[in-house]
């Protein structure tokens, strides 16, 4: 898996790149409790890179999400590609992790 | 020449060595003591030479002051009253017959002279062979101002002058003074003198025998040199004059302790050879002089070396001697040995008849040849033992092949069996196990719809196996020939081979007779391994029932037969324990597990050719080199589609089909996918479908890993992928019996993030994208097929329209 952070103010962007399957979703849960552990609560991640996603990966992300809520702090997800919304919105994700367009409309729930 | 390493050549280097070791310390030590001994010797020479020559010298001047003194008392006796002619008969008596006196003078102080005597200083001396006379006083008493008439006045004793040159001559002095009358009246008269000749000196110390090098020489008390082989410095230089003239401390030394009058022997260098010498000196009781003699310790050296130089030669030829002693010696000893080597390196080479040295005595070489010769001996006994069992052995194998050939002769090998029958492949093979074993197989066409397979395996090896197995096969042939139902058949089989079974063996059987119709298969066993037919859809159908005992151990055994049918596609897969059974190094089997799972594999795609080749290959992979127990005998028999000719209609194209088979093991589960993305990409089918199929093996397999197993040993997990219409997945595994359709909780979707469980989530995904699928178990495996969505079946032309 790879992995970009950009910060932006107060808010870390996380680029992933790769396939968030049984053996990637552990990576990228790992790098977010990371950075959730250096404080970065409010978290942006950018899955344009990602092709596919298993339940593994969803349920990685519902962990993450799951961490940075429990720690007060809020988590978005941009930037899908069709079959990965796809398979979100098939396993009703898309109706508990806040997914967004593109990354200005993800920094913009950050905005009170 | 590997000489070098010979025995004989070892002792005599080490004999050689040792001793050369031992004469060469002795020759040092002898030279080093002969050095000391000869240095003893010479300064013991020099001091006795010295003083040798002193107490000559002393000798001769004693005679000569006897002369002299005896001259002065005859004088002093009779009181000067004697003529003066008597006197000087006296005179000319005494030169006469002492051939060392030169002169003598009779001189008298003025005033004193006796009466009638003329000549104050009367002196008479030789000149040339005659004798000369003059009158030394004169006019003005010129002889009383003389040293050797004044000292032996005031000195009041008879004094030895310092030696002088006179006309040539080196001459002394002795000078005895005279008195008159005693007591307080004695008075000086004069003095008698008496010249010596030093001519002799020189003569008898250049005849000491002090060596070529070595020389005398005589000094004065105060240092001047009397008599020295270099005339120069005689009386002209004293060993201080010298010293001082050459810087030389040392020989002022030396010099100091020569005049001091004590004997003594000092090294000394000599100024006049420059060699290292030793230096003896004495003084003399007669004169005040010193006498030295000078050996040189170079002389000394060389009668050393030349010593030492004989004595190394007299060591050398005595070494050689020992060579040539010690080489006689070490051959006479070694040459036994030396025989025998040759005898045993004819031996070695294979030569059994070679002689051997005939042993002498009763040493160690003697009876290490009588060994050998046992050895050889026995060695002869052996092989002879050994031909004759590798001939008996050579018999049995002959018999051996006799009975192999049996065997594969009476089994058919023509390939395909029914050429024109396109609705049948078959394929038959055994691979002999190095022992001749009983198995055998048989195929033969009833009618023109009907074929009867069959595979049996005899108790037992060898020629009564190969034996038993044709009979067998006779009878199952001649059974067929009036009944076609096989447990008829096997009845009739069992009975006849009963019949007169002494050896009581037994043959396991397998018959079926196939109708290449509509392949239906009618069987009957008697104890064989249980057939197995492969379906193409990959699933397995294992043929256990009925089954009856073995042929041929109890009359009227019952047999019943069993009817099954052959799915067009389907393989019918025949075998002996000589499959199952198949050991590896670690002694464990092949078994019906890797059977299955070798023939899941290679699916029913190749022909029963490939097939068969396909196990062989993986059971000998298995065995990897381990030896085979039993012989390998398989049957297979495929029912393909039939194609008639009235019929052209074309057969479709076989769908693309992935075959794969990982282990439970997430890594492998990851391979496995990868694997999958390549053969999808090959067929460039759309990215949903690859999704799908990827997405749908990941969710399927991670739930076996996970929840399949209750053991840690590795299991194979199979699929096949196939992109045809409908477009489907295949997983089996064989993991505990799990329906995921009835049994899998479904997830909760609703509900805030923190509270929703982790888990059951992919089976409800791949259901929602619109998999289909069907649960089934089968021969205790959990078969779950797939049909994906029609929207994604790829779009292949698997139908040529014409």
């Amino acid at each position: 898996m790879k992995f970009t952070n950009t910060k932006q103010s107060d808010v870390m962007l996380v680029a992933i790149g790769g396939r968030l399957d049984g053996s990637g979703a552990p990576e990228v849960e790992a790098h977010c409790r990371g950075l959730l552990e250096r404080g970065d609560v409010r978290q942006v991640l950018d899955l344009a890179e990602v092709e596919y996603i298993s339940s593994a990966g969803l349920r990685s992300l519902l962990v993450v999400a799951k961490q940075i809520k429990s720690a007060g702090g809020v988590l978005a997800l941009c930037c899908l590609s069709p079959m990965v919304r796809e398979v979100m919105s098939i396993s009703g994700f898309d109706k508990i992790l806040t997914l967004t367009s593109d990354r200005e409309t993800a920094l913009a729930q950050f905005t009170p | 020449m590997k000489q070098c390493h010979s025995i004989r050549v070892r002792m005599q280097l080490s004999v050689l060595s040792v001793t050369g070791l031992i004469l060469a310390s002795v020759i040092f030590w002898s030279y080093l003591a002969a050095r000391q001994r000869l240095e003893a010797d010479m300064e013991a020479r020099a001091i006795s030479l010295a003083e040798n020559a002193a107490k000559q010298i002393d000798a001769q001047f004693g005679l000569l002051q006897g002369v002299v003194n005896g001259m002065a008392l005859t004088l002093e006796a009779q009181d000067f009253l004697m003529p003066f002619d008597a006197v000087r008969r006296m005179q000319t008596r005494s030169i006469e017959k002492n051939p060392g006196i030169f002169g003598v003078c009779v001189a008298i102080e003025p005033g004193e002279e006796p009466e009638g005597w003329m000549d104050l200083a009367a002196y008479e001396y030789r000149e040339g062979d005659r004798l000369a006379y003059v009158d030394l006083a004169g006019e003005n008493h010129a002889h009383t101002h003389e040293d050797w008439f004044t000292l032996p006045k005031h000195l009041d004793r008879p004094v030895w002058s310092e030696p002088y040159e006179w006309e040539g001559l080196l001459m002394v002095t002795y000078s005895v003074p005279l008195f008159r009358g005693s007591g307080d009246q004695r008075r000086f008269i004069g003095v008698i003198t008496c010249d010596l000749s030093l001519d002799w000196l020189d003569r008898m110390i250049a005849e000491l025998p002090l060596g070529e090098n070595g020389y005398g020489l005589l000094m004065s008390r105060n240092g001047t040199y009397i008599s020295h082989p270099d005339p120069n410095i005689v009386l002209n230089e004293t060993v201080f004059s010298i010293a001082e003239a050459r810087n030389d401390p040392a020989l002022r030394l030396t010099g100091q302790q020569m005049v001091s009058g004590v004997p003594g022997i000092v090294p000394f260098s000599s100024f006049v050879t420059g060699e290292i010498s030793w230096l003896a000196y004495t003084p003399l009781q007669s004169a005040d002089w010193i006498m030295a003699a000078l050996i040189s310790r170079d002389e000394m050296q060389a009668a050393i070396l030349q010593l030492s130089r004989r004595q190394a030669a007299i060591g050398a030829m005595g070494m050689l001697l020992l060579c040539l002693a010690v080489g006689g010696i070490a051959r006479s000893i070694t040459r036994p040995i030396r025989d025998l080597r040759d005898a045993a390196e004819t031996l070695a080479a294979g030569d059994l008849e070679a002689s051997l040295p005939p042993p002498r005595g009763q040493d160690e070489v003697a009876v290490l040849t009588q060994r050998f010769a046992e050895m050889r001996d026995n060695l002869k006994r052996h092989i002879e033992d050994l031909r004759e069992t590798t001939a008996a052995r050579e018999r049995m194998h002959s018999e051996l092949r006799i009975a192999h050939d049996i065997q594969m002769g009476l089994v058919p090998k023509t390939f395909p069996p029914v050429p024109m029958r396109k609705d049948l492949d078959l394929f038959a093979a055994i691979e002999p196990a190095r022992e001749v074993g009983g198995d055998f197989y048989d195929f033969f066409l009833l009618d023109d719809k009907r074929m009867v397979v069959a595979i049996g395996d005899v108790s037992g090896k060898g020629v009564p196996a190969a034996l038993f197995m044709a009979v067998t096969r006779s009878f199952l042939r001649s059974a067929f020939r009036s009944d076609a139902d096989p447990a008829e058949v096997m009845s009739h089989v069992n009975n006849e081979l009963v019949d007169g079974n002494d050896s009581c063996m037994f043959v396991t059987l397998f018959c079926a007779v196939y109708d290449l119709r509509d392949g239906s298969l009618k069987y009957a066993n008697a104890g064989h391994n249980p057939p197995l037919i492969q379906h193409p859809e990959g699933h397995q159908e294992w043929i256990t029932k009925p089954s009856g005992t073995v042929a041929g151990v109890m009359e009227d055994s019952p047999y019943t037969a069993g009817e099954t049918s052959l799915p067009e596609g389907a393989v019918l897969v025949l075998y002996t324990d000589g499959v199952t059974e198949a050991m590896n190094p670690d002694e464990a089997l092949y078994d019906e597990s890797r059977l299955a799972a070798r023939l899941v594999k290679s699916g029913c795609t190749g022909s029963c050719r490939e097939m068969t080749e396909d196990l062989v290959d993986d059971i000998r992979s298995f065995a990897d080199g381990a030896e085979q127990s039993d012989d390998i005998t398989i049957l297979m028999l495929k029912r393909l589609v039939a194609k008639s000719a009235e019929d052209p209609s074309p057969k479709p194209t076989p769908a693309p089909c992935h075959r794969f088979r990982f282990e439970n093991r997430m890594e492998a589960l990851e391979q496995a996918m990868n694997d999958g993305d390549s053969f999808l990409e090959s067929y460039e089918v759309s990215p949903t479908l690859a999704y799908f199929v990827r997405l749908t093996l990941e969710e399927l397999a991670t739930n076996i890993i996970k929840y399949g197993y209750d053991d840690q040993e590795p299991h194979a997990i199979e699929g096949i992928l196939e992109l045809g219409q409908p477009a489907t997945l295949i997983l089996t595994d064989d993991g505990h019996p799990f329906n995921p359709l009835t049994e899998a909780p479904t997830p909760t979707l609703e509900g805030e993030v923190e509270d929703r469980p982790i888990g059951g989530l992919g089976l409800h995904m791949i259901q929602e994208m619109g998999m289909q699928l069907a649960y089934r178990r089968e021969h205790d495996r959990n078969i779950l097929r797939v049909v994906f969505p029609e929207s994604v079946w790829p779009d292949f032309p698997t139908d040529s329209e014409p």
